[in-house]
């Protein structure tokens, strides 16, 4: 018989680590603040014509070196529509996020610096354009009353399903180790200085579903185990006997899941994809943090929880 | 334990194989030169931008029309559920309300190979206003009677059968409608989408029920096509293209052939992984997880040449990661379940028994959250969206994206991952070349 880990005993270690990442975060996000993509935040796209061949990792140097006081990105398009003449017309739109207005002095300085790096490529100032963001508040809103629909059903659910070992408590539970991971994607993005797109809510939805697996397979032993072990038994025994139970699972489960996303982001480091990488790395700090508030952060709360109510009641 | 036969284990295991060649490779002839494809692989995935590149148009009113904020926020938003609905799911999409432009990136159709942006952007810019017309020409119903347009197929004119797209009215709708049947009984109504013709029927009785329909020349394609543009709603006003190019991909083209590569790799690890460690319950969760991703590719490409591809991106490949991840999980708890049992000492037909059993469970309440996430995230993101009253009508592709491919995963979960790999472990536990414990995952004996 193996002996049983004891997590519930070293909660207060647990929580102390939780807590002191949340603020580490907090106190990033105040000083650093959080940078938001074009699409959550608004701004102006600025586009400039080229011809001929162009190399992007340069052309990214060049255009944020121009403009140090703004993060840019940008999108380089070729022109289809005027180009039965001329085949390598190109033009790059460069993307601004922010609600300021970018004068003419920063638009005209991206020219001279693209002039001056690339003077076979003719660069040529367009146009710009002031845009509204297509993913604002109505859609943090949305988002936010997404998540609140279906945090109530997933509280229903698991309150139905664990009712034996007092449901509402497992589902609320669940629910806060939910947002601890999404608190610890959050800060890591803050702490990092990555900006908030649409790779972001991808991730904190894929943890989601993550972090809620493990926990519900943990609560899925305890239901049986408290069962086995009869109602009279303590909690924090329940729990640190299923917790151990289900070990060699939740390491199989990790490792695996680790690997596959290691995979994803040692092939893109080598064929240099950075967008894929930004995607891998916060997922697997995800994985890692899913498996932990399951074990560490859920089973403790619920333990403390229902051993609380249990003295009030006697 | 209820036995299964033995022939059973290969008869599933062929099965999964053949249907995971058919959806990975896809079923393509050729008839002279030109190529057919009847069921669709991987190479017919529409890839986001990111990664095959794509289109970037702006559009402006057409004429001289000065749009109002609200009527671009609606032309705006009629364009999302256009593409969203066509499969596109990975666009960017932006207005100037200084200049009433309208700023959208899409990538390519995935069977586009003359990649001509003029065609590409026609299907959003049609203002798709459908009218219904007089014998005299008069408009006497328009597309705001329609509440949903739904394709069916009509038997009556023999058997082969025709598409046509049947529209449910509104009860104002359906009011006109009867007005308008009894009025021109007997004569010809033509229906419009904008400037084209789609049939001239005459009117044979007064239709009070409010449904209608629209025959014509269509295949399945077209009348899908239609039936989105009626539901789609027609827009404020007329579009015209100020300009568009072509977006070359940021990721650049080996980005596919790394993402196969990190795939494949991922892949043989995790199956020398449980086939090392759970022996036979390992061997037999590797044809699974075939069959599971077999199913979810064969959901994104939609299988069948008739239907439109589902646009791959980022976050969909994470929803398919995710559901993958939940199928190696599910076959992990059943493996260490047997395990388990086996330390009890009970026998292997036992263990086998109790240990599918005990785990059954802990899968099930597992992927049921998942699927209560994943069925949330299609109804609020989607084309129709639970939340339109409170936010008005508008999607969100990405995660409409990640949604879509994390339900199908998550069912193919319970087809192949669950269902199959149960089945299948049963029937092979019948071969007595097999009969040992530890290839189960026993102790040695």
């Amino acid at each position: 018989m193996r002996k049983d880990l004891n997590f519930i005993g070293k909660k207060k270690i647990f929580f102390g680590i939780s807590l002191t990442i949340i603020a580490i975060g907090i106190i990033c996000n105040i000083i650093f603040g959080t940078t938001l993509d074009i699409q959550f935040k608004g701004g102006t796209i600025a586009s400039y014509s080229f011809v001929g061949e162009i190399d992007e990792a340069e052309l990214k140097d060049t255009i944020q070196n121009a403009t140090p006081d703004h993060t840019v990105t940008f999108t380089v398009t070729q022109d289809i529509m005027n180009n039965t003449a001329d085949a390598d017309a190109y033009s790059v739109s460069i993307q601004f996020s922010g609600n300021e207005s970018i004068s003419s002095d920063v638009l005209g300085g991206i020219t001279a610096a693209l002039e001056e790096k690339f003077p076979d490529n003719h660069f040529e100032y367009k146009e710009n354009s002031s845009v509204e963001a297509s993913m604002g508040w109505k859609f943090l809103l949305k988002c936010l009353t997404a998540v609140a629909i279906a945090s109530v059903l997933m509280v229903i659910y698991v309150t139905i399903r664990f009712k034996r070992i007092g449901g509402l408590s497992a589902g609320v539970m669940a629910l806060v180790a939910l947002f601890h991971d999404v608190a610890m994607i959050y800060f890591l993005y803050v702490i990092f200085r990555m900006p908030i797109d649409s790779n972001f809510i991808a991730v904190v939805l894929m943890i989601i579903g993550y972090s809620l697996n493990d926990t519900i397979v943990i609560y899925d032993r305890v239901r049986e185990e408290r069962r086995n072990m009869g109602p009279k038994s303590d909690l924090a025994d329940v729990f640190n006997h299923s917790a151990t139970a289900v070990m060699s699972r939740t390491i199989a489960t990790s490792i695996t899941t680790l690997v596959a996303i290691g995979t994803v982001y040692v092939v893109a480091l080598v064929f240099n994809l950075t967008s894929v990488q930004a995607f891998a790395l916060p997922m697997m700090i995800g994985v890692i943090s899913g498996c932990y508030s399951s074990l560490c952060i859920a089973g403790p709360l619920w333990v403390t929880w229902n051993q609380r109510k249990g003295k009030k009641e006697d | 334990m209820k036995r299964i036969s033995k022939p059973v284990f290969f008869i599933v295991a062929i099965l999964i194989l053949v249907f995971a060649a058919t959806s990975f490779l896809g079923v393509k002839y050729y008839e002279g030169d030109i190529q057919k494809t009847t069921i669709k692989g991987l190479s017919d995935i529409r890839w986001g931008i990111d990664i095959r590149g794509g289109v970037e148009a702006t559009f402006k009113p057409a004429g001289d029309i000065d749009a109002t904020d609200e009527q671009l926020d609606s032309a705006k938003s009629i364009i999302e559920t256009r593409m969203v609905s066509n499969g596109i799911t990975d666009y960017e999409l932006y207005s100037d309300k200084g200049s009433d432009r309208i700023i959208v990136r899409f990538p390519w159709k995935e069977d586009d190979t003359d990649f001509d942006p003029v065609a590409a952007v026609d299907e959003l810019a049609a203002t798709a206003n459908l009218t219904f017309r007089s014998p005299d020409g008069e408009t006497v119903m328009d597309g705001s009677s329609v509440a949903s347009a739904s394709v069916g197929v009509d038997t009556s004119n023999g058997s082969k059968g025709e598409y046509i797209v049947l529209l449910e009215l509104t009860d104002e709708g359906a009011k006109t409608f009867a007005d308008v049947t009894r009025q021109y009984l007997g004569q010809q109504i033509s229906i419009y989408m904008d400037d084209t013709m789609l049939s001239n029927p005459t009117v044979k009785a007064e239709i009070t029920d409010g449904h209608a329909q629209i025959s014509g020349d269509f295949d399945a394609e077209s009348a899908t096509k239609l039936a989105n543009q009626i539901n789609g709603g027609a827009l404020p006003f007329s579009l015209e293209a100020a300009s568009y190019s072509g977006i070359s991909p940021t990721l650049g083209q080996n980005s596919l052939t790394a993402m196969g590569y990190a795939a494949i790799i991922a892949f043989i690890i995790i199956a020398l992984f449980m086939i090392i460690r759970y022996r036979v319950p390992g061997f037999v969760a590797v044809i699974a997880l075939i069959g599971q991703m077999a199913l979810s590719v064969a959901a994104v490409t939609r299988y069948f040449n008739v239907f439109n591809s589902f646009t791959m991106t980022l976050p969909g490949i994470a929803g398919l990661i995710l559901s993958v991840g939940m199928g190696v999980d599910a076959n992990i708890i059943t493996a260490e379940r047997i395990k388990e049992e086996f330390r009890t000492g009970k026998t292997l037909d036992g263990a086998i028994e109790k240990g599918t059993k005990n785990s059954l469970t802990a899968i099930i309440d597992g992927n049921m959250t998942i699927v209560i996430v994943s069925i949330i995230l299609l109804l609020v993101f989607g084309p129709s969206n639970i939340l339109s009253w409170i936010f008005g009508e508008s999607t969100t592709g990405t995660i409409y994206a990640f949604g879509y491919t994390l339900l199908m995963g998550v069912i193919s979960n319970f087809i192949m991952g669950v269902w199959l790999s149960r089945v299948m472990l049963k029937s092979i536990s019948g071969f007595k070349c097999l009969r040992k414990k530890w290839l189960f995952g026993g102790e040695g004996e």
